[in-house]
C-alpha cells in the first residue's frame, strides 16, 4: 500500500482528505506540524505529500523548500492546499518547487483524480 | 573820437589847481616883480628895458604854461582812452576764448557793448548785429535781442547775481535755456552789466529724460504683481511699490521712512532679522532668497518669499537691500492641504490594506469550515460512510447547495477585494470559446430544467487568448443572472466577430430595468427589487463582472434594457494575438 504523508494541523481537513485517500487505496501518515512532517518525509518515504500552508510551527512553503533541499526526500511530489486566497499567488507557490496547488475547499470526490492527473499516475 | 563828459572833467581838476596857483603867482609877480627886478637887474638901463616888456613876458609865459597844461590834459585823455580801448580789446580777446557766452550791456544806452564768439554762436547773430542793436520800439526784426535785453535789464534792476533756466529765443526762433551770472561793472565810465550765459538746455533735456525714466520705472514697479521693497541699513523703508502697499493695507506715506522690522514683521522674528541687518554692515554674504511672515494693517500674517540684492553706492559701499517679494500665503496653505491630504490618503491606504488583510484572514477562516461542510456532505451523499435514505439525501443536498452558495459569495467578495487591490492573478491562455460556453451551459442545465426556461445558443467557433477563468466567471454571472431574473421565456447567448473585436451577447426575456436601475447597475451591493419573486444574492455579481471585463479582460460591458421586456448584456473583448498579450504583460 502506497503511503501518503499529509501535513495538516486542522483535524477536520485531515479527516476529510484521509477519507478520499483511503478510498483510493492509500495509507495515510499524518503530521500536525511542519517539523514532524519533515521528519516523516525522510523516514517514511511517502509516495507523495499533501501539505497545508498554514501550519502552527513553520510555514508550509518553508517546509516544501526544506524537503526539496534534503537529498533523502527531494524527489517526493508535493501537493499544496491553501485557503489563503489573497496571498494565493499561484506562481509564487509553484516557485517553491511544489508539484501542484489546490484551493480550499477541496472536492473530496475528485481531488485524488486531479492529483493523479497532475502527477501523471 | 571820444566824448567829453562830466566824468572826464575830473581829469581837469589837477591842471585847474595848478592854473590857479599860477594865476596867484602872476599877481604876486606883478606885485613883487619891480623890487625883484631891481635886485636882479642892478643896471638901470637894462632894468627899464625889462620893465617895459614886463607885461609882455608875463602874457607870453602864462600863455606857454596854459598851452602846456591843456596839452598835457589832452595827452592824458588820449592815454586813458587808448588804455580803455586796449582794455576792451583785451576783454574781447579773453571773452572769445571763453566757452560760456558773454555779453556786456550798456544799461543806460540800452545797447550791447561786447559779445563773445560763444554767445554769437549760441544766439545765431553776428557780432555786428549784436553791437549795432539798440532798443527801438516797434522794431520786430530784433525781437529776440530786445527780449534778451529786457531780461538782462530786469535782472540788473533786481540786483540779482544769478538767474536760472532763463529761456532765450534764438535768431532762428528756437529756444535755449541758460543759467545767467551777472556782474555790474563800470566800463568807459558807464554803468554796464556783464552777463555770463551758461547753456543748460542739455541739462534740462537730461532732467526731463530722467524724470520720464523715473516715471516709467515707477509704472514698472507698480504694474508688477510682486512686492518691490528697498530698505536702508537702518531698516527703514526707502521704496515700496503699489502692490506692496496693497498687500500691507497701508498708504505709501504710512510705510516710507518707517522701520520695516518694528512695524511690519512679527515680534518673534525681530531679533533674527535685526541681527542679519547688523551683519550686513560687515559685508557678509547676503541671503539671496528667504521667506518670512509679514504683518498687514489688519493684523493678519502673510507669508512672503523674498529675492534679495544689495544696494551699493558709486563707491561700492552697501547702503541698503532691495527685495522682490512674492505672496506665497496661499501656496503654503495649499502645500499644507496637500500634506494633510497625503497624510489622509496614507491613512486610507492603511485602512485599505487592513481591509485586504481582513478579507484574506476572513476568507481563510470562512473557507476552513466550508471545506468541512461541503467535503463531508459530499462524501455522505456519495455514501462513502454508509447508505442514506432519500429524506437524508434531500436534506443533505440542501446543506451542500447552501454551502456551495455561501462559497460562491465568499469567492465573489474575495475577487472584488483582489481586483480592487490589483493583486488578482492573471493566467492568459488560448482556448475555443464555443466549447467553453457549451460546457458552461451544461452546468446550468439543472436550472433551466427546473424553471422551464429555454437557453438558446447561437455560437460560431472562435479561438481566443485571454484569462479563461475570469471570462468563464463573467459569462457564468451573466447567464445565471439572466436566468434568475426570467420568469418565462428564456436566454439567448450568441457571439460575433467584428474586425479585432469579439462580441458576446446574453439576452433575456426577463423583468428588464428602468433607466434609473440601469444607472445603478454596476454599483456594488445593488439589487433589483422584485415584488413577486425573492431573488438570492448580495448584488456583487454585475459589479464584479464589470470590473473583470474592464480591468482584467481589457474589454467593455454594455447593457441595454427595457422594463418588463428584458435585458441585453454585451461583452466586447479585444482579440489579441498571444504575442501582444505577453508583451503587454511584460
Amino acid at each position: 500500500m502506497k503511503k501518503v504523508l499529509v501535513i495538516e494541523d486542522n483535524e477536520n481537513n485531515l479527516k476529510l482528505i484521509t477519507y478520499a485517500l483511503k478510498r483510493s487505496g492509500y495509507q495515510v501518515i499524518a503530521a500536525s506540524n511542519g517539523t514532524t512532517g519533515m521528519e516523516l518525509a525522510t523516514s517514511e518515504n511517502p509516495f507523495f505529500i499533501i501539505l497545508d500552508v498554514d501550519l502552527p510551527d513553520i510555514n508550509g512553503l518553508q517546509v516544501a523548500k526544506e524537503i526539496r533541499a534534503n537529498s533523502l526526500c527531494q524527489q517526493i511530489p508535493i501537493i499544496v492546499m491553501t485557503s489563503f486566497a489573497m496571498r494565493g499567488d499561484r506562481e509564487r507557490i509553484l516557485s517553491y518547487g511544489v508539484n501542484g496547488y489546490f484551493d480550499k475547499p477541496i472536492n473530496p470526490l475528485t481531488i485524488i483524480q486531479e492529483i493523479h492527473k497532475l502527477l501523471g499516475v | 573820437m571820444y566824448k567829453l563828459s562830466v566824468k572826464n572833467m575830473k581829469n581837469l581838476i589837477v591842471p585847474l589847481k595848478i592854473f590857479l596857483i599860477y594865476i596867484s603867482f602872476g599877481f604876486a609877480w606883478i606885485y613883487f616883480s619891480d623890487r625883484a627886478l631891481a635886485l636882479l637887474v642892478p643896471d638901470p638901463e637894462l632894468y627899464m628895458v625889462f620893465q617895459s616888456y614886463k607885461e609882455s613876458f608875463y602874457v607870453i609865459f602864462s600863455g606857454l604854461v596854459l598851452f602846456a597844461l591843456i596839452r598835457s590834459y589832452y595827452l592824458d585823455l588820449e592815454k586813458t582812452h587808448r588804455k580803455e580801448v586796449e582794455y576792451l580789446n583785451q576783454i574781447r580777446k579773453i571773452s572769445n576764448s571763453m566757452v560760456e557766452g558773454m555779453l556786456i550791456v550798456d544799461v543806460e544806452n540800452q545797447s550791447f557793448l561786447i559779445s563773445n564768439r560763444a554767445l554769437q554762436d549760441m544766439l545765431g547773430y553776428s557780432r555786428e548785429e549784436i553791437l549795432n542793436f539798440k532798443v527801438v520800439e516797434g522794431r520786430e526784426k530784433d525781437d529776440c535781442l530786445k527780449k534778451l535785453f529786457s531780461v538782462l535789464k530786469e535782472a540788473y534792476e533786481r540786483g540779482n547775481i544769478h538767474a536760472y533756466e532763463i529761456p532765450v529765443i534764438l535768431k532762428d526762433g528756437s529756444i535755449v535755456y541758460v543759467d545767467l551770472t551777472f556782474k555790474e561793472i563800470e566800463l568807459q565810465n558807464r554803468n554796464c552789466l556783464l552777463a555770463i550765459f551758461h547753456d543748460v538746455s542739455e541739462k534740462l533735456l537730461l532732467r526731463t529724460k530722467i524724470a520720464e525714466e523715473r516715471k516709467f520705472l515707477k509704472a514698472l514697479l507698480d504694474v508688477t504683481g510682486d512686492i518691490v521693497l528697498a530698505l536702508n541699513l537702518e531698516m527703514e523703508v526707502i521704496l515700496i511699490n503699489k502692490k506692496g502697499c496693497e498687500l500691507l493695507g497701508y498708504h505709501d506715506y504710512e510705510i516710507l521712512g518707517k522701520n520695516w522690522v518694528d512695524k511690519f514683521l512679527p515680534v518673534r522674528i525681530h531679533k533674527e532679522v535685526k541681527d542679519y541687518f547688523s551683519s550686513l554692515k560687515g559685508e557678509t554674504d547676503i541671503k539671496f532668497y528667504h521667506e518670512n511672515p509679514v504683518l498687514t494693517k489688519s493684523g493678519e500674517e502673510i507669508q512672503i518669499y523674498w529675492y534679495n540684492d544689495l544696494l551699493r553706492d558709486e563707491d561700492g559701499k552697501i547702503y541698503g537691500i532691495l527685495s522682490n517679494g512674492i505672496n506665497i500665503t496661499h501656496l503654503r496653505e495649499a502645500q499644507k492641504t496637500v500634506h494633510d491630504l497625503t497624510e489622509y490618503n496614507r491613512k486610507l491606504k492603511e485602512l485599505d490594506d487592513l481591509k485586504s488583510l481582513f478579507i484574506a484572514t476572513m476568507s481563510h477562516e470562512l473557507r476552513t469550515p466550508l471545506n468541512s461542510i461541503i467535503g463531508f456532505t459530499s462524501i455522505i451523499l456519495e455514501e462513502w460512510v454508509g447508505p442514506i435514505n432519500d429524506e437524508q439525501r434531500e436534506n443533505l443536498s440542501i446543506v451542500l447547495k447552501s454551502g456551495k452558495y455561501l462559497l460562491s459569495l465568499i469567492n465573489d467578495i474575495i475577487d472584488v477585494a483582489k481586483i480592487e487591490a490589483g493583486v488578482s492573478e492573471m493566467h492568459f491562455e488560448e482556448f475555443e470559446l464555443k466549447e467553453l460556453i457549451e460546457e458552461l451551459v451544461k452546468n446550468l442545465s439543472t436550472v433551466t430544467k427546473s424553471s422551464g426556461l429555454w437557453l438558446k445558443l447561437e455560437l460560431t467557433p472562435v479561438n481566443i487568448f485571454t484569462e479563461k477563468r475570469r471570462l468563464t466567471q463573467c459569462l457564468y454571472n451573466l447567464l445565471s443572472n439572466a436566468l434568475k431574473f426570467c420568469e418565462k421565456g428564456g436566454v439567448t447567448i450568441c457571439n460575433h466577430i467584428f474586425s479585432d473585436r469579439l462580441v458576446i451577447t446574453v439576452e433575456d426575456t426577463g423583468m428588464g430595468m428602468t433607466p434609473e436601475e440601469v444607472n445603478k447597475l454596476y454599483a456594488p451591493f445593488t439589487r433589483l427589487v422584485n415584488k413577486e419573486k425573492k431573488i438570492a444574492g448580495v448584488g456583487l455579481g454585475l459589479y464584479l463582472t464589470n470590473k473583470i471585463v474592464n480591468e482584467i479582460l481589457k474589454g467593455e460591458l454594455l447593457v441595454e434594457s427595457e422594463k418588463d421586456k428584458g435585458s441585453k448584456f454585451t461583452i466586447i473583448l479585444p482579440i489579441l494575438e498571444k504575442r501582444e498579450i505577453l508583451e503587454a504583460k511584460t
